[in-house]
């Protein structure tokens, strides 16, 4: 499989669409639209960072699957971890200040 | 149009799937036929109350973003080139932080009901006047290609011919597309928004349920996950395409048209997706609507819709005699699903799902050009020719017969919309185009008019006509000025550069705002000298008039090409330097500070103050229950017991949302007010009938009440 179907697409979405992300979390917290001075507002900074993180994941399982250098179940079997432990973090981070 | 080769299908159902689809078309139509008498007013008819809790949103966006000609084209794709169909579903996620905290309080706070309005707001009314038949056009253009999508759907379905009182008649794309928009039009012309957003809600649970239990079907058909995963070739199981291999599907082309173009202007344009935001209770229930569509309906979405595709690829490894790899791409779903369903009931549910999640999207589109249309061309066509004063209820009634009649003439202009599309060889393709072409000089706009204080009618008004001008250019001469652009994806000749036109078309109306804003200085100087000289008025007239004698012919080259492309060149440059000179003549009385209070996302605390009417009350409040009583009166607030408005930290004039206790009900029966005076009847609320009757509230049953700011 050539570089150009492998990897380049991926260091090419996450490189050129993470800058566009990184600068609209810089755009939107130097306007003040995303104050993080508000309890609510840093939870979606957080869900804004996991939901980049998340889909990079994904990709990189799927990419790792698809070449063979993981096998699907090893794959399907990380991803499945990696929800876990980051769904039972957020909802514990997210609902701390609820439950105090 | 069909590709040289290309097998294409003919009666495919029999009369069983066809019973069950009609019995399918019938439900839907009563669920929304139901659900339209939830409409009172225009708000209603067209924002459905703003009353909705996001799981609700989330789930009819389903119907809404996935009924979208996906599964034909995404299957198509999934067929050609494997998994990487999916890459389009799962690239949203880099415009989020602009859309969650730029755009979508700003129109929900500045409370426009569309984006010409937001124009006019931000810019000036002729901005307004511009981005209306921009829009117009890409609102038309997006219900053609969903009409070209239900007619491809439908044709395997049909005979090629069938006999009428002894004439025989062919069964052809356009036909099939008439009848469809005939039934689209029924329920959007009587329903409303309301009737959209559950009819989507009941459809966007069945296509996920359809498409999902076709992957189940198909995987079981070939021996399992792990002997389907097997059968694909490692380059047709990669998640993302060939950076720029093939012109008709490669990675880069497709990151800009869609990743970017298409993310922001489906986020930040498409009004149809925008009032389903503007339906939810607060933009916080918008940012949980839009944020658990894109990271986890999407990605199931896009399993959903190509996997008959993958399918499809799979069978016509293992098994070519049953589905030739020659097959139409466009009519693979079909063709799949009528394989594997086996049973003709089942089949007849998914394609009944697929057909009428497919008028969702066309249907929802149709009241939002609807929304555009009384908005922006019937209400100040109006103010200017009749000033005569109506009252808030017979606007209101006028208002909905016009939003109506306009409904169904959109309706019809879709259908026309359909012929330049099916010159492609598969939805798909044209959808990209479409998306490259028509979205980067408003995508430019609205972006920079968000999040740019600095950016001015002058600059948004060149980037519409200088910027298209350039995108006019490079389609014509594709090979000199997109060919920088194009990462190494070879010219196509017969659909030069489909995708990565987005990139080039981005930057020229990039470019051109980005001029135009940097000269603001000098060009203020020139028209203060301008306006000095004794004969003003005539050099302004000469000026314009030698603008709107290059834009024609730059028109009319673009169509007749009667001229190379140099001087084309130079005086598209000529007017990009002299457009904001007339601009800036002719508008007067914009004032940076006033225009872009509460409409830019540095001043969003602004627009909420603007929303309310008075300063936020942000302080940490709880949720109380409590059970209604009518009272006499006809204010506009409603009043609780001193304890109550304690326990929600709430003062009179403070906003409040007031919502049946039931969650499932997801919003249908709330309302938003004010607070009163407050009482001394601690858990009950006074409201008013007319309270009463928007909040449609039953008798006995508790309600939830939240302050809101």
């Amino acid at each position: 499989m050539p570089f150009s179907h492998t990897w380049l697409p991926y260091i090419y979405l996450y490189g050129v669409g993470g800058l566009l992300f990184g600068s609209g979390l810089i755009i939107t917290l130097k306007s003040g639209s995303l104050d993080l001075k508000r309890q609510h507002h840093r939870n979606w900074l957080l869900i804004l960072l996991y939901g980049f993180i998340y889909f990079m994941v994904m990709h990189a399982l799927w990419n790792l699957a698809a070449l063979e250098i993981l096998s699907l179940k090893t794959s399907v079997l990380i991803w499945i971890v990696f929800m876990a432990i980051t769904l039972t973090f957020g909802y514990f981070k997210l609902t701390k200040k609820a439950r105090a | 149009m069909e590709q040289v080769g290309e097998i294409t299908f003919h009666s495919i159902g029999s009369t069983t799937v066809w019973v069950v689809m009609i019995v399918y078309f019938a439900i839907v139509m009563l669920f929304g036929t139901y659900f339209g008498r939830y409409t009172r007013s225009t708000t209603d008819f067209f924002f459905g109350g703003r009353r909705f809790s996001w799981w609700l949103i989330t789930m009819s966006i389903v119907a809404t973003g996935v009924g979208s000609h996906s599964f034909v084209k995404y299957s198509a794709k999934g067929f050609e080139h494997g998994l990487s169909s999916t890459m389009t579903y799962i690239n949203d996620w880099f415009f989020v932080p602009f859309f969650l905290f730029g755009w979508l309080p700003i129109i929900v706070y500045s409370k426009v009901r569309s984006i010409p309005e937001y124009f006019e707001k931000r810019f000036s009314p002729s901005s307004r006047f511009i981005a209306t038949i921009l829009l117009l056009v890409y609102m038309i253009g997006y219900i053609g290609i969903g009409f070209l999508t239900l007619g491809k759907a439908m044709i395997p379905l049909l005979p090629e011919s069938f006999a009428l009182f002894g004439a025989n008649l062919p069964v052809t794309l356009m036909g099939v597309i008439t009848v469809i928009a005939v039934i689209t039009g029924i329920y959007i012309t009587f329903g409303g928004q309301t009737a959209v957003i559950f009819t989507d809600l009941m459809q966007g649970f069945i296509l996920l349920f359809a498409g999902l239990l076709l992957f189940f079907f198909g995987i079981t058909y070939l021996g399992g996950f792990q002997a389907f995963w097997d059968i694909l070739p490692v380059s047709w199981r990669m998640p993302l395409a060939d950076f720029n291999k093939p012109p008709s599907f490669n990675f880069a082309g497709i990151f800009w048209q869609d990743g970017i173009a298409g993310s922001i202007g489906f986020l930040f344009m498409n009004q149809g997706l925008l009032m389903r935001f503007m339906a939810c209770k607060s933009v916080d229930e918008g940012r949980k609507a839009a944020a658990m569509n894109i990271l986890f309906v999407l990605p199931i979405s896009a399993i959903v819709v190509g996997n008959a595709g993958w399918i499809g690829k799979a069978i016509s490894i293992v098994t070519p005699d049953i589905v030739s790899p020659a097959s139409s791409p466009d009519q693979i779903f079909v063709v799949v699903a009528s394989i594997i369903m086996g049973s003709p009931v089942l089949f007849g549910f998914v394609m009944a799902a697929l057909t009428a999640a497919l008028m969702s999207t066309v249907d929802t589109l149709i009241n939002a050009t609807s929304a555009i249309f009384v908005n922006d061309v019937y209400r100040p066509i109006k103010g200017f020719v009749s000033k005569k004063l109506l009252n808030l209820k017979e606007t209101d009634r006028r208002e909905l017969g016009v939003a109506r009649i306009a409904s169904m003439g959109i309706t019809a202009l879709g259908v026309l919309a359909v012929i330049p599309f099916n010159r492609f060889p598969t939805v798909y393709e044209a959808h990209g185009y479409f998306h490259s072409t028509l979205t980067p000089p408003l995508v430019v706009a609205i972006f920079l008019g968000v999040f740019w204080k600095k950016f001015t009618p002058a600059a948004v008004i060149t980037t519409f006509l200088g910027g298209v001008a350039l995108m006019l250019l490079g389609a014509q001469y594709p090979g000199v000025l997109i060919a920088p652009f194009d990462h190494g994806i070879t010219l196509n000749p017969s659909h030069p550069y489909t995708y990565i036109r987005a990139l080039y078309n981005l930057v020229v109306c990039a470019g051109v705002a980005v001029f135009s804003v940097w000269s603001g200085g000098l060009q203020h100087k020139f028209v203060k000298w301008v306006r000095r000289l004794p004969n003003t008025n005539m050099i302004m007239a000469m000026v314009t008039s030698i603008l709107s004698i290059i834009y024609t012919v730059i028109i009319l080259s673009f169509f007749i090409n009667f001229a190379t492309m140099t001087p084309i060149l130079v005086a598209i440059i000529f007017s990009i330097l002299i457009l904001p000179l007339v601009v800036n003549y002719y508008v007067v009385g914009y004032d940076p500070e006033t225009h872009t209070k509460g409409l830019v996302a540095s001043s969003i605390e602004d627009a909420r103050r603007f929303f309310k009417g008075s300063e936020p009350n942000d302080s940490e409040s709880e949720k109380i229950k409590v059970q209604y009583k009518i009272v006499p009166g006809e204010e506009d607030e409603i009043r609780f017991s001193k304890a109550d408005m304690q326990t929600m930290a709430a003062n009179p004039g403070d906003l409040v949302y007031l919502c049946d206790k039931r969650k499932w009900l997801g919003g249908l029966k709330s309302l938003h007010s004010a607070y009163g005076k407050p009482h001394d009847e601690k858990g009950i609320v006074y409201i008013n009938e007319e309270h009463s009757k928007v909040g449609i509230f039953a008798k006995g049953k508790i309600l939830i009440a939240e302050k809101e700011f």
